[in-house]
C-alpha cells in the first residue's frame, strides 16, 4: 500500500499533466489560424499501479503522447484535387486574357475590322475613280491588316508571359522539393526517439499541397516517416532526404519545355507527362489553345490575301498620269499570314493601283472588279468551302467563350470540391476556439483541483506530523 | 459535425464573394444593357450576335450602295425629260418650218434655235455627278459628247487654219496637257514648232508632224499624235477655238475646185459642186471621150468619162438640152458643170475630193458600252447606268438628226427638213424607251430596298432579343440577389462574433 508520500507524487503527476495539457490548448489557440496546423492533444493515461490491499492502487497520471488530430486519406484526397484545381484555376485565368484578345463586345475586333474592309470595297464600287473612296480602302485595309498583327502579337505575347510564370512555377517546385527533404529527414530523426513530429507533418503535409497545386505528384510515406514524392512519370522528385530537381530549356518554338534530371545529371523532357497542377494549364493554353488559334487566325488571314490578291492582280488600277497606262498586275497585301499581313507597299504609295476595273479599258469606270472584291464577304472560302470569312471567326470566337466556359465551369467544380475538402478536413483537424476554451476550463480546474490534493496532503503530513 | 472557426470564416467569406460576384455580374449586366458582354458569357449567342451585327452592317452597305444606283437613276431620268422636251420642241419646230407659212427668215430664227437645242442636249449628255459622265459608259473621266473641238489623232488642215487673234490652247494627251500661246498669223511650220516646244517641256507627250494628205491644193496638215500606244490617247485642243477651223464647216469645200490639166484645149470652164458623201479623200479623173461637131456645150453631144481609181468608171453624156453651167451629179455627191463654150476631145481635169478623218460638227460619242452596277444584294447585281450610244444614238442618231435639220433650214430646204421630221419622232421614242427603262430598274431597286429594310428590322430585333438583358427581369434578379448578399452580410455579422470567451465570466 502507497504510503501518504506516494498521495503526494500522485498529485505533483496530476498538476504537470494537466499543465501540460493547458499547454497544448495554448499551442492549438495560438495556431488556431495557421494554415495547414492539425489541432493536437495530450492523450493521459494512468500510472503503472501497485499491488496492497485491498488491491491494486492508482499512481497518477501521465501524459501518453502527444495526438495530432489527422486523417491521412484526407490528406492523399485534397492533395490529388489540389492538382486539378491549380490546372483549372491558371487555364481558367489564362483563358480570359485570351478571350479579351477576342473582344468583340464593344464592337472593335477582327469582325468590325472585316465589315469595314469589306464595305470600303462597296463604297469603292459606288464611286470607283474617286480619290476619296480609295484612300478609304486603303485605310481600313490597313485596319484590318493591323488589327490581324496585333492580334497575332497580342497571342503571342500571352505565351511568351506564359512562359515567365512556367519558368517562375518550376523554380518553385525544386523550392519545396528541397523543404521537403529536409522535413523528410527532420521526422524521421525526431520519430526515431521516439518524438511526435507533429508540427514537421503539418507543415510537410501543406507543402505536398502546395506542390500538387503546382504539377501532378504521386506520394507515399514509408515506415521511418520519409514521404517519397515522384512525378506522374514515376520520376521522383524527393526520395528520403534527397530531391531531384527540374530545369527548363527552351524547345523548337522557342518556349520552355520541362526536364527532370537523374542522379548522373542526364535530363529528360517531362514536359509531356505533366496531367495537373498550375503548370498543366499554363502548357495547355501556350501549347494547345493559343497556337490552334494562331493557325486558325493565320488560315483566315491567308485566305483573305489570297483571295483578294487573286481578284486584285486581275483587276485593272487608274491610269499612270504619266504613261496613261492602267495599272494591273500588283497584290493588294502582302505577307501570307496574321503575322505579316499588310497593305502592299504599290498600294500604299499609290492609291490609283487599287483594281476597281476588270479590264484595261474599263477604267475609270468599271466597278466590277470592286464589286467582285467585296463580294468575297460572301463567299464560301473557308472550312473547305463551307463558310465565309466572317462565318468562320464567329465560330472561332465562339470556341473562345466555349473554351473560357469550359476551365470556368471545372475551376468553379473544383473549387467546390476543395472546399468541401477543406471543410472536412478542418471539421476534424481544425482548432475550435470554443472547444479550448472549454478544455481550458476543464485543464484548470484540474489543475486546481490536484493542488488542491497535495494542500490537502501537506495538511494531512501537518497532522501526523503533530501527532503526540 | 465539428465546426471550426477556419471553416465559419471560410465558408462565410465564401459565400459573401459568391454573393457579391453575382450581383457584380448582374450590375454589369444592367449598365451595359447587354447579356452578353464576353465571349464566355454564351459562346453560341456571341457567334449569333456577331453574325447579326455582319448581317446589318452588311444590308446598311447595301442600302448605301441602292441609294447610290437610285440617286443615279433619278439623274438619268431628270436628264432625259429635259431631252425629251427639248426634242419635242425641235420636232414642232420641223414640222412647222416645213410648211409653206415658214419663210426663209423663220427658218433662220429656228435653224439657231435648233443650234441651241443641239448644245443643250449635248451638256446633258455631258451630265456629271459625282460618280463622274452620267452617260460615258465606263469612261466617266471623259466627256462622253464633244464636237471638233476635241481631236483624235487627227490633224488640222492649213486651208482651214485661221488664226486671226493671239490666244492660249490648251493641249491635252489623255489625262496630261500643257498651254501653248498661238500668235495671230502664225504659219503651219511655226504652229508645229511652237506646240513642239512647249511639249518637250511638258515631258513630251505627242509628236506633231506636218504631213501631205494627198490633196492638191490643200496637201499640208498639221498631225499631232500621242507618245504611247496604250491607255487613254485622246488629244484635245481646247481654248477659244472659235478661230480653229477644221474645214468641216462648209461640207462643199470637201471638194476641190475642178482643175483642167494644163493640156486643155477647150474654152468652156469647167468647175465642181456638191457636197462630198464618200469616206475617203482621193482624186477624180475626169476625160472627155468625144464631142460631136465643135464641140460647143449646151449644143453638141459630149461624153466625159470618169474614174476615181477604186470606184470604178461611169460616163456622162450632155446632148443640146444641157445649159451650160448647170451642175450634174456624177457619185458620191460630187457634181460637175461645163460652161458655155468649146471642149476638145481627150482632154482632162481632175477634181480632188476629201474626207476629214475627224468628226463631223455634230457631237459623237466618246464614251464606251461599259455597263455599271451596283451590288443591291448577294448576288443581285443591278444595272443603273445607259451609255451615251443607247440614249442618243441608238435607232436615230439624234445629234445627227438636228444636225441635219439645222443645216436644212439654214439652207431653207424644205425637203430636208421634213425628213427629219421622222427621225425626230423616232428620237422621242428612243428617249421615252430609255427613261420607261430607267424607271423600271428604279423600281426593282426601290422593292429591293424595302426587302432590307424588312429585313433590317426583323435582325436588328433578333439581335437586341439575343444581346440585350431583359431589364425587368435583370432588375428583378438584382433585388433579390441584393437581398441575398444583405442576408449572408448579417448572418455573417450574427455568427462571426460570439465565442465561448464572451459569456465566461
Amino acid at each position: 500500500m502507497p504510503d501518504i508520500f506516494g498521495i503526494l507524487m500522485t498529485g505533483k503527476s496530476a498538476l504537470l499533466v494537466q499543465q501540460k495539457s493547458v499547454d497544448v490548448t495554448g499551442q492549438n489557440i495560438a495556431n488556431v489560424n495557421t494554415v495547414g496546423y492539425s489541432r493536437q492533444r495530450v492523450n493521459l493515461c494512468t500510472n503503472e499501479p501497485i499491488d496492497g490491499s485491498p488491491g491494486q492502487m492508482g499512481t497518477g497520471v501521465r501524459a501518453a503522447e502527444i495526438q495530432r488530430i489527422h486523417d491521412q486519406f484526407l490528406g492523399i484526397q485534397i492533395t490529388r484535387e489540389n492538382e486539378d484545381l491549380g490546372r483549372w484555376e491558371t487555364q481558367k485565368n489564362s483563358m480570359e486574357r485570351v478571350e479579351m484578345v477576342f473582344d468583340e463586345s464593344d464592337g472593335y475586333g477582327l469582325g468590325q475590322a472585316m465589315t469595314d474592309f469589306w464595305d470600303a470595297w462597296h463604297d469603292l464600287a459606288n464611286n470607283p475613280s474617286a480619290q476619296p473612296e480609295r484612300t478609304v480602302v486603303r485605310e481600313r485595309s490597313m485596319v484590318l491588316a493591323e488589327t490581324f498583327n496585333k492580334m497575332h502579337a497580342d497571342l503571342q505575347a500571352l505565351q511568351r508571359e506564359l512562359d515567365v510564370n512556367i519558368e517562375g512555377t518550376v523554380r518553385e517546385i525544386n523550392e519545396i522539393s528541397v523543404q521537403v527533404a529536409e522535413l523528410n529527414e527532420k521526422i524521421a530523426v525526431a520519430e526515431i526517439r521516439g518524438q511526435n513530429a507533429n508540427d514537421f507533418r503539418d507543415t510537410r503535409e501543406q507543402l505536398l499541397k502546395d506542390l500538387s497545386g503546382l504539377i501532378d505528384i504521386q506520394t507515399f510515406e514509408n515506415s521511418d516517416g520519409h514521404v517519397t514524392v515522384t512525378l506522374q512519370s514515376g520520376k521522383p522528385l524527393v526520395e528520403n532526404d534527397r530531391m531531384w530537381e527540374l530545369s527548363t530549356e527552351p524547345n523548337g518554338s522557342g518556349f520552355l519545355n520541362i526536364f527532370w534530371t537523374d542522379s548522373d545529371g542526364n535530363v529528360s523532357d517531362v514536359t509531356s507527362t505533366i496531367e495537373g497542377g498550375k503548370l498543366k494549364g499554363w502548357l495547355e493554353v501556350r501549347d494547345v489553345s493559343i497556337p490552334h488559334y494562331l493557325n486558325q487566325l493565320d488560315e483566315l488571314a491567308g485566305t483573305i490575301i489570297d483571295q483578294v490578291n487573286t481578284l486584285h492582280q486581275s483587276g485593272y488600277g487608274l491610269e499612270d498620269p504619266v504613261t496613261g497606262i492602267a495599272s494591273t498586275g500588283y497584290a493588294f497585301f502582302s505577307g501570307s499570314s496574321a503575322a505579316d499581313m499588310a497593305v502592299d507597299t504599290e498600294i500604299l504609295n499609290d492609291t490609283n493601283k487599287i483594281a476597281a476595273s476588270a479590264t484595261a479599258s474599263g477604267v475609270p469606270g468599271d466597278n466590277s472588279n470592286a464589286i467582285a472584291i467585296a463580294g468575297l464577304q460572301q463567299a464560301l472560302v473557308m472550312s473547305g468551302n463551307t463558310a465565309t470569312c466572317e462565318d468562320y471567326y464567329n465560330a472561332m470566337v465562339g470556341v473562345v467563350g466555349a473554351d473560357v466556359q469550359e476551365a470556368t465551369l471545372y475551376f468553379q467544380h473544383q473549387t467546390n470540391v476543395m472546399n468541401q475538402l477543406s471543410n472536412y478536413r478542418e471539421s476534424i483537424s481544425g482548432v475550435s476556439v470554443d472547444e479550448e476554451m472549454v478544455n481550458l476550463i476543464k485543464f484548470q480546474h484540474a489543475y486546481d483541483a490536484a493542488a488542491k490534493l497535495i494542500t490537502t496532503v501537506d495538511e494531512m503530513l501537518i497532522t501526523v506530523l503533530n501527532m503526540r | 459535425m465539428r465546426v471550426t472557426n477556419q471553416s465559419m470564416a471560410n465558408s462565410i467569406t465564401g459565400n459573401l464573394f459568391r454573393n457579391i460576384e453575382r450581383l457584380y455580374k448582374t450590375q454589369n449586366i444592367i449598365s451595359s444593357t447587354k447579356r452578353i458582354n464576353r465571349p464566355s458569357d454564351d459562346p453560341t449567342g456571341m457567334a449569333h450576335v456577331l453574325n447579326y451585327r455582319e448581317t446589318i452592317a452588311r444590308i446598311e452597305q447595301y442600302q448605301r450602295n441602292i441609294m447610290y444606283g437610285k440617286s443615279n437613276l433619278e439623274h438619268v431620268d431628270g436628264a432625259l425629260d429635259t431631252v425629251g422636251t427639248l426634242l419635242t420642241r425641235a420636232k414642232e419646230l420641223a414640222v412647222y418650218q416645213a410648211t409653206a407659212t415658214a419663210t426663209a427668215q423663220t427658218r433662220a430664227i429656228a435653224a439657231e434655235e435648233i443650234n441651241d437645242i443641239h448644245d443643250q442636249i449635248m451638256q446633258l449628255a455631258n451630265t456629271k455627278v459625282t460618280q463622274g459622265y452620267l452617260f460615258a459608259g465606263h469612261q466617266t473621266d471623259t466627256p462622253p459628247y464633244y464636237d471638233d473641238t476635241r481631236l483624235g489623232s487627227q490633224g488640222v488642215d492649213q486651208a482651214t487654219f485661221v488664226l486671226n487673234r493671239t490666244e492660249t490652247w490648251t493641249i491635252s494627251v489623255g489625262s496630261k496637257s500643257f498651254t501653248v500661246d498661238v500668235a495671230n498669223g502664225t504659219s503651219l511650220t511655226a504652229l508645229r514648232d511652237a506646240i513642239e516646244a512647249a511639249d518637250d517641256a511638258a515631258g513630251n507627250l505627242l509628236s506633231a508632224a506636218i504631213v501631205d494628205d494627198g490633196s492638191s491644193s490643200n496637201p499640208d496638215r498639221l498631225v499631232l499624235t500621242a507618245n504611247w500606244t496604250s491607255g487613254d490617247q485622246t488629244i484635245r485642243v481646247s481654248g477659244n477655238t472659235s478661230n480653229l477651223l477644221f474645214n468641216t464647216s462648209n461640207p462643199a469645200a470637201l471638194i476641190d475646185a475642178a482643175e483642167p490639166a494644163a493640156t486643155w484645149a477647150g474654152t468652156s470652164t469647167v468647175s465642181s459642186g456638191g457636197s462630198y458623201s464618200g469616206t475617203t479623200s482621193k482624186t477624180f479623173e475626169f476625160r472627155i471621150a468625144s464631142a460631136s461637131g465643135t464641140g460647143t456645150v449646151g449644143t453638141d453631144s459630149i461624153t466625159i468619162q470618169w474614174n476615181d481609181g477604186s470606184y470604178g468608171e461611169g460616163e456622162i453624156t450632155l446632148d443640146a438640152t444641157y445649159v451650160p453651167g448647170t451642175l450634174i451629179t456624177v457619185v458620191e455627191g460630187l457634181q460637175v458643170q461645163l460652161g458655155a463654150g468649146t471642149v476638145t476631145a481627150g482632154d482632162t481635169f481632175s477634181v480632188d475630193v476629201w474626207h476629214p478623218d475627224m468628226s463631223g460638227e455634230y457631237a459623237t460619242y466618246h464614251g464606251d458600252e461599259g455597263a455599271i452596277r451596283i451590288a443591291a444584294g448577294e448576288s443581285a447585281l443591278q444595272r443603273v447606268n445607259f451609255t451615251g450610244s443607247e440614249v442618243f444614238d441608238s435607232a436615230v442618231d439624234i445629234f445627227e438628226a438636228l444636225h441635219e435639220l439645222q443645216v436644212a433650214l439654214e439652207h431653207n430646204d424644205i425637203d430636208g427638213i421634213s425628213r427629219q421630221i421622222e427621225p425626230l419622232g423616232q428620237a422621242l421614242e428612243q428617249v421615252a424607251t430609255v427613261r420607261a427603262e430607267a424607271g423600271a430598274r428604279l423600281n426593282r431597286i426601290e422593292a429591293t430596298e424595302t426587302h432590307w429594310e424588312m429585313f433590317l428590322l426583323q435582325v436588328t430585333e433578333t439581335l437586341s432579343n439575343t444581346e440585350d438583358a431583359d431589364l425587368a427581369k435583370v432588375t428583378a434578379d438584382l433585388a433579390s440577389q441584393e437581398a441575398a448578399y444583405q442576408a449572408s452580410l448579417a448572418a455573417a455579422a450574427k455568427v462571426i462574433q460570439p465565442s465561448l470567451i464572451d459569456f465566461l465570466r
